[in-house]
């Protein structure tokens, strides 16, 4: 009588925490899909093809994204080109070259405590760093860099992440066929953690996509017109890298614009271009599940 | 190829034969785990052709000494050797500072415990000891493949899927391949540590079989 007394008692505990931890979750995920949707609905009006090949316009009804989807995703590419392999070579030579001492332990905590430096700080330092200092000025190069150095944290840690996680009988048995540490890493440790790695550089780009104060600092425009000069051109030697030094805007920075403007059809516009952030946003993360997917499916240990 | 001598950490009996030539000398081999004196002055001859075995109970050093071979110990910090394990014909020093632990493990093959394969397919597990020395003829490597696939009485199971992931295959396959993997590159000298300790009985007297067979 009493133990069944006791049970009840027990399990009413673990009702109530059900309950509460069920409604936790909810104030997040219903957060989330209420913003979402309240986005969706407003801007679905604007969102047509002329939304995505317009600049944008003092009349609302006409103005577009098209400075600042092109500009994201070219501040994107610079990004890419590098935080990914300066990120894979620092993971890769922490982890498997650097000897384990007081000095690589504390290059470690540094790390993972960059990753948490407020973006702000990043842009402060491009400002002074890429713009000045190096006179890459206000341009798509300036924005690039200074993401990339913030995602380069991220990059490092997942490639580590990744790394860890081969067995080290793998090494060792790539190491008693006469391997060298290189032929190993090449061979071996590089082709087992791309899901991993790949995971990292795209979760780190997505935060970057969304980044709008280091933008600001280092002086991105907040109206503009026209589109950076094409990478290829009709005369030798047909590239041009004259892009990397055009002034440009991104999307968030778009959106800021538009939602400070007293008009309302302008909010219209913000929601629609917010609406297409999340959905670019969502899809970079789709994709890193799903490479992770694939390229995990042929390894086991 | 010549058949590679091999020596076990494991319980395979020692055959007595009569005056058998010399493929390594251990002498008076020391080892350290940084302070920790884990060897201490071992000396043994390993014969040619024959199958040497270490027995003992677990967490004696059979790993340890075995490791010792083909400078396992050198990939992590803190290790030291003392004493020299000289390998006939040419009378190296597999322990000498100046011999490169690549060479070493060039000369030497080894089959762990656990079966290791990559995650790669079962023609590329073979064929890596062969990549990892520089040959680029396909052919050559066809045919390496093949044969050390042959010798470690696995081909004729695979024979059809040699492109297929090798973690397909059985334990016991696993650890045939891996053998394989090793015999691919004509070792001198084979370590197998304990190669049976995670199969089952049946795939265990495979190996042991082919242990003995590959004394000769």
């Amino acid at each position: 009588m009493n133990v069944a007394k006791d049970i009840q008692k027990r399990k009413r505990h673990e009702a109530i925490f059900a309950v509460v931890g069920f409604l936790a979750l909810m104030i997040g995920v219903l957060t989330f899909v209420a913003l979402f949707i309240d986005m969706a609905i407003k801007g679905a009006g604007r969102l047509d093809w002329d939304f995505f090949t317009s600049f944008p316009s003092r009349r609302a009804g006409q103005a577009g994204i098209l400075s600042a989807w092109v500009g994201s995703t070219l501040v994107m590419l610079v990004t890419a080109f590098f935080a990914v392999p300066l990120g894979v070579a620092a993971g890769v030579y922490l982890e498997e070259y650097a000897r384990k001492n007081w000095l690589t332990d504390l290059i470690e905590i540094n790390i993972t405590n960059l990753a948490g430096v407020p973006s702000i700080v990043y842009g402060l330092l491009a400002l002074g760093l890429f713009v000045y200092q190096f006179g890459f000025g206000q341009s798509i190069l300036s924005a690039g860099l200074t993401l990339a150095l913030l995602i380069l944290p991220v990059v490092i840690v997942a490639t580590r992440e990744a790394i860890r996680s081969i067995p080290q009988s793998i090494r060792e048995g790539s190491y008693a066929l006469g391997a060298t540490q290189w032929q190993t890493v090449r061979y071996h440790i590089l082709p087992y953690s791309s899901a991993g790695i790949l995971t990292g550089i795209i979760i780190g780009m997505a935060r970057a996509i969304g980044e709008t104060a280091p933008i600001i600092t280092i002086g991105a425009l907040t109206f503009i017109a026209f589109l950076p000069p094409a990478p290829v051109t009709a005369q030798p030697p047909f590239f041009s890298v004259e892009w990397l030094f055009s002034p440009f805007t991104v999307m968030p920075i778009q959106m800021f614009n538009w939602t400070s403007r007293p008009e309302a059809a302008f909010q219209v516009n913000a929601a629609a271009a917010g609406f297409v952030l999340v959905i670019m946003t969502l899809a970079m993360n789709g994709l890193a599940i799903w490479l992770r997917y694939r390229l995990r499916r042929n390894i086991k240990w | 190829m010549s058949a590679p001598d091999t020596l076990m950490s494991q319980d395979l009996m020692q055959e007595a034969q009569a005056a058998p030539a010399s493929k390594a000398e251990v002498d008076r081999l020391d080892f350290y785990y940084g302070d920790f004196r884990a060897l201490k002055s071992i000396s043994m001859p390993v014969y040619d052709r024959q199958v040497t075995a270490l027995i003992g109970p677990s967490g004696c050093g059979k790993s340890t000494f075995l490791r010792c071979f083909n400078r396992m110990h050198d990939l992590y910090p803190g290790n030291r050797y003392a004493g020299r394990i000289v390998l006939h014909p040419d009378n190296s020093d597999l322990l000498a500072r100046e011999v490169d632990p690549i060479e070493v493990r060039m000369r030497l093959g080894m089959v762990f415990q656990k079966p290791n394969p990559f995650p790669k397919s079962i023609f590329e597990n073979v064929a890596y000891g062969l990549r990892v020395r520089g040959e680029g003829s396909r052919r050559r490597i066809e045919e390496k493949v093949e044969q050390a696939l042959e010798e470690a009485a696995l081909f004729n199971e695979v024979k059809d899927r040699l492109h297929e992931p090798a973690y397909n295959l059985s334990g016991g396959q696993q650890q045939r391949l891996c053998i394989a993997r090793a015999l691919a590159t004509d070792p001198e000298l084979l370590l197998f540590d304990e190669p049976t300790s995670a199969l089952d009985p049946i795939a265990t007297a495979s190996i042991e079989e082919l242990i003995h067979d590959l004394k000769k």
